[in-house]
């Protein structure tokens, strides 16, 4: 006989990550059959609702009220409801005896006026009127927050330029400034590496990449992938770009870009031409690049040919294709000689390494690819929850973590799909990127390795035949570290390669030698 | 351009605990917020606030709505309330004919009012002589011939049912640097009192003597030490322990001492002498209530009516409903139904047996004491279940949240001497969702029992968005 506890908790606000953490443990407690603790908006009451812990305590709740629901045996769900005030009243950042923790940037400016950085990941759309608050306190802003709309960006923007304010994001997953990591960061050696840009995971590639070749980064400035969008005109990147040109740390200045409006990329090539510091770009898709070229930039084609080139300026010891290819080509790729369906499935974290291999796939495959997001080539999925054909999916989309913490955060949902993809039998081969460093789960790999596990389990050693590769972005700082994580996937028999792209080529050739 | 690459980085997080790991970790300097959604989630009403947030701002870097807040507060501040007299109401009060009521609150109508206010309109008309029982002051009231309107509307203020009638005895207060005056009814000490609805033949025989013995008294008093300053009295007695709502205890005894000698040569040989002292120092440590409550009155008032300013110039309940003056909308009431106090209770009562939020008393929170001040009554803390002491520290610290100014008269010796939180701002308000924090008493819902217990009490957050929506809509935003 199951009953429903709840508890409403007046004008008390958690993070959605939090929520998620806590609705976990109290789920998990035996005898409770589902838990949940979250805001109560009238979008999470309807979700209460159907997975029947509406409760009439609930439905009267306000939006800023925190509501936990919990269905169980009587005393189990009692039990679980305790565990869950003990978890929100000790929560340790919020409340410290003794120590007031500040309300409003007002009060955290009154209690330290060196504050200088803010970083915003509350729900979007309380997102902008923080960010705001802010810029209007002085406050350099880390926007890691996305659901802003392009209107209030652009009004940001315009702010923070005038202030002489740098406005990282929306949507800005990764930052550095000097020793501070801001959002996801891999620990880098610190070295002459100066980076804009409007991807978070591609900076992050091109920061593992870096320190992987011995270099290191100075700063990493995120800028929010539509700052390049006329709508916004590059205000960010403008700002950007001219702090790293006058920056005595850096050397070279690495632009991560997707690609530009008209507008905003002539006025970009007029700073180019004027930046005292080697500039080297990528665009996230193949365009003619003349003007760039002849505005002194150097473009690459992928995000490992950016981390070279960077590094080709500031060692000169390094310059030789060889020697980057020695590092880059370590990988373990013992492939099976029989596939077990002839279709290249994709589950991706990071966004911008899923879009550097679904534009390999899209150009050499002579079937259609199918995503969740557009690129020239692609299609669009018509139902995000089942793949067709060859399909590569980006989990840290819209499409699928809306209301969900990023898959970097809680790998549940890419372990989810990862598993559906080896129980279907038109999979051929898999790809997935593991991005390590602060932020993101430590325990990806093992997720990963468990779900081969039990994809095993449940064919009976069918899905032994589709090979998985995985692309690891990190470094031997992080923790875990890449050669740690590195282990846990070969000997959970993953293959890995250096890098998204070569993940998603080994996985072509083998589709391809296997036909 | 700023030189954030070569600073000390200090990054503040407003969001995910996960993000902070790194700084831990790296033993980077850094804050939390402890962060809510804005306007308790309501995107329409922050819509509202990103208009009033991204106003044009002049050189400095201010909008005019910031200007005009700290000129509001420079105003509260700079005045210097002095208590100059005792005078007959109808003689400082030009309008006011012996058939006129002034009460506590935004206004409201014999039909809607609750039982103490009721009642404390008729112990006047009878007190007035303008009735000899219940039923004929009823009658007096409901056939239109008594004019009855808020204290607020003629610069007076009065605790509770706060009841002004023409022969009773107010408090005139001068605040020196702006020339206007402020006025308040005497304390009539505690027991069966009008201000809680209580309306028999002691209560007005009460009245009575307050008026032909004492008012006499403290007027020939106060006139022989030549006015007395009412801020300074405060601002000491702040630093022994009183925050001038729930405790007057020390600003009490503070006031008396000024007058003491004077009083003593007006009432020597006199049979009233000892009565006068026993109802002043023996028996009423309230008695000081009514002063604080005219002297911030009469700080408060050179704040109305600055063009652009979101500061609250009172705050004020009828026993029915809550209302609010804002600067820049003056002569608007913003009101919604009171809220209820959340106290303790006198043994023997409960929470059934209070009455709705009332009087003008709140308008001592409007200058930064009584709620504001929680951190400095220790004392009081229980009485008015605040919770525990560091809860008062705390609650003091959040009306600094939503305050324009802290108020160097007003240090704070707890909170190492920082200023009380003065010029509760709307945008604030709505903003935070922390709504002012009020020390009140409770009275009986019937009239006459008189206070059953002592609370905090919050006005309803409906007050603040109303005057928010017509801010906005005054000001073209």
């Amino acid at each position: 006989m199951t009953t429903v506890c709840s508890r409403v908790f007046p004008d008390t606000y958690r993070d959605s990550v939090f929520l998620m953490k806590i609705s976990g443990i109290a789920g998990d407690c035996e005898g409770v059959e589902t838990a949940s603790a979250m805001m109560g908006t009238p979008r999470n009451k309807e979700l209460l609702s159907a997975s029947d812990l509406l409760t009439p305590e609930i439905e009267w709740a306000r939006q800023d009220d925190l509501v936990v629901s919990i269905r169980g045996t009587a005393t189990a769900a009692e039990q679980a409801l305790q565990k869950v005030v003990e978890l929100l009243n000790n929560q340790v950042t919020i409340r410290r005896e003794g120590v007031r923790v500040p309300k409003s940037v007002n009060e955290a400016l009154a209690a330290d006026p060196q504050l200088n950085v803010a970083i915003i990941s509350v729900p979007g759309e309380y997102a902008a009127y923080e960010a705001l608050k802010c810029l209007r306190s002085g406050l350099h802003t880390m926007l890691y927050s996305d659901n802003v709309s392009i209107g209030d960006e652009r009004k940001l923007k315009e702010f923070a330029t005038n202030q002489g304010l740098l406005l990282m994001g929306p949507d800005c997953g990764t930052a550095v400034l000097g020793e501070v990591p801001l959002g996801f960061v891999n620990r880098t050696s610190k070295g002459g590496v100066g980076l804009v840009s409007a991807s978070g995971t591609g900076a992050q590639q091109v920061m593992s990449l870096v320190d992987l070749f011995g270099c290191g980064i100075s700063h990493c400035l995120g800028v929010g992938g539509r700052d390049l969008k006329d709508d916004i005109g590059g205000l960010s990147a403008m700002t950007a770009l001219k702090m790293l040109d006058r920056d005595p740390q850096t050397e070279v200045i690495a632009v991560i870009a997707k690609p530009p409006g008209g507008a905003t990329r002539k006025a970009l090539l007029e700073i180019y031409a004027k930046m005292s510091k080697p500039v080297i770009l990528y665009y996230a898709d193949h365009r003619d690049t003349q003007p760039e070229l002849g505005a002194g930039v150097t473009v690459c084609d992928s995000l490992e040919a950016v981390a070279i080139a960077c590094c080709r300026v500031l060692e000169p010891q390094l310059q030789s294709t060889e020697a980057y290819e020695n590092i880059l080509a370590e990988c373990s790729l013992e492939l099976p000689e029989q596939p077990a369906g002839r279709y290249l499935r994709g589950v991706f974290a990071g966004g911008t390494l899923c879009v550097e291999a679904l534009e390999i796939a899209a150009r050499e495959l002579p079937e259609p690819v199918y995503s969740n997001i557009e690129i020239a080539g692609s299609r669009i999925l018509d139902d995000m929850a089942t793949s067709v054909g060859h399909t590569l999916v980006d989990l840290g989309d819209d499409a699928f973590s809306i209301g969900r913490p990023h898959p970097m955060i809680d790998p549940t949902l890419r372990q989810e799909r990862l598993l559906q993809e080896l129980l279907d039998p038109d999979t051929g081969v898999v790809v997935l990127d593991v991005v390590l460093g602060d932020g993101s789960h430590p325990a990806q790999a093992e997720g990963i390795v468990d779900t081969l596990a039990e994809a095993d389990a449940r064919t009976c050693g069918r899905s032994r035949r589709i090979p998985v590769i995985a692309s690891v972005c990190g470094t031997e700082k992080d923790a875990p570290s890449r050669s740690q994580v590195l282990r846990i996937l070969e000997q959970g028999g993953v293959k890995h390669c250096a890098t998204s792209s070569r993940a998603v080529r080994a996985a072509l050739t083998f589709l391809e030698e296997s036909k | 351009m700023s030189t954030l690459l070569d600073s000390e980085i200090r990054p503040l997080n407003i969001g995910l605990e996960l993000f902070s790991a790194p700084f831990q970790r790296e033993n980077i300097t850094h804050t939390r917020l402890d962060w809510k959604p804005p306007a308790r989630g309501d995107k329409e009403i922050l819509d509202l606030l990103f208009r009033i947030r991204s106003a044009p701002r002049d050189d400095l870097g201010a909008t005019a709505r910031e200007r005009a807040n700290k000129e509001a507060i420079r105003r509260i501040m700079s005045g210097q309330p002095v208590l100059i007299g005792v005078r007959p109401a109808h003689e400082v009060f030009a309008e006011m004919t012996p058939h006129t009521l002034y009460h506590a609150g935004p206004p409201v109508d014999w039909e809607d009012m609750c039982g103490p206010m009721k009642a404390a309109f008729i112990g006047a008309l009878k007190y007035e002589n303008l009735a000899q029982s219940d039923e004929e002051a009823e009658k007096l009231i409901t056939s239109g011939k008594i004019c009855y309107s808020p204290n607020h509307h003629h610069g007076a203020v009065g605790p509770m049912t706060g009841v002004t009638s023409y022969s009773m005895p107010v408090f005139v207060v001068e605040n020196e640097i702006f020339n206007n005056r402020a006025y308040c009814t005497i304390n009539e000490g505690i027991g069966e009192v009008m201000r809680f609805g209580a309306n028999g033949p002691s209560v007005i025989a009460r009245l009575h003597w307050l008026k032909d013995t004492l008012a006499p008294a403290l007027d020939a008093a106060i006139g022989k030490v030549g006015g007395i300053n009412l801020k300074t009295i405060m601002a000491q007695a702040l630093a022994m322990g009183d925050e001038m709502h729930q405790r007057n205890v020390a600003a009490s005894l503070l006031f008396y001492r000024q007058i003491a000698g004077p009083l003593a040569e007006i009432a020597s040989g006199t049979k009233n002498g000892p009565e006068i002292v026993t109802f002043l120092v023996g028996r009423n440590e309230q008695f000081f209530l009514n002063l604080a409550m005219v002297a911030c009155k009469a700080l408060m008032d050179p704040a109305r009516g600055i063009e652009h300013s979101s500061v609250v110039t009172a705050m004020s309940r009828n026993g029915t409903r809550f209302g609010i003056n804002v600067s820049s909308l003056d002569g608007e009431w913003f009101e919604a139904p009171c809220n209820m106090p959340q106290g303790m209770y006198f043994p023997g009562f409960s929470a059934e047996d209070a009455n709705p939020d009332m009087g003008d008393s709140t308008i001592v929170e409007c200058y930064g004491i009584g709620g504001f001040a929680m951190a400095c009554a220790p004392a009081v803390v229980n009485f008015v279940g605040a919770g525990s002491v560091t809860e008062a520290l705390n609650n003091s610290m959040d009306m600094q949240a939503i305050t324009v100014g802290q108020n160097v008269d007003l240090p704070m010796p707890p909170l190492d001497f920082m200023g009380a939180a003065t010029g509760i701002d709307i945008v604030e308000v709505v903003e935070s969702g922390i709504l002012p924090i009020i020390n009140t008493g409770i009275a009986h819902r019937k009239p006459g029992v008189g206070q059953v217990g002592a609370g905090i009490v919050t006005p309803p957050m409906e007050t603040m968005v109303a005057a928010l929506r017509a801010y906005v809509d005054r000001h073209g935003l």
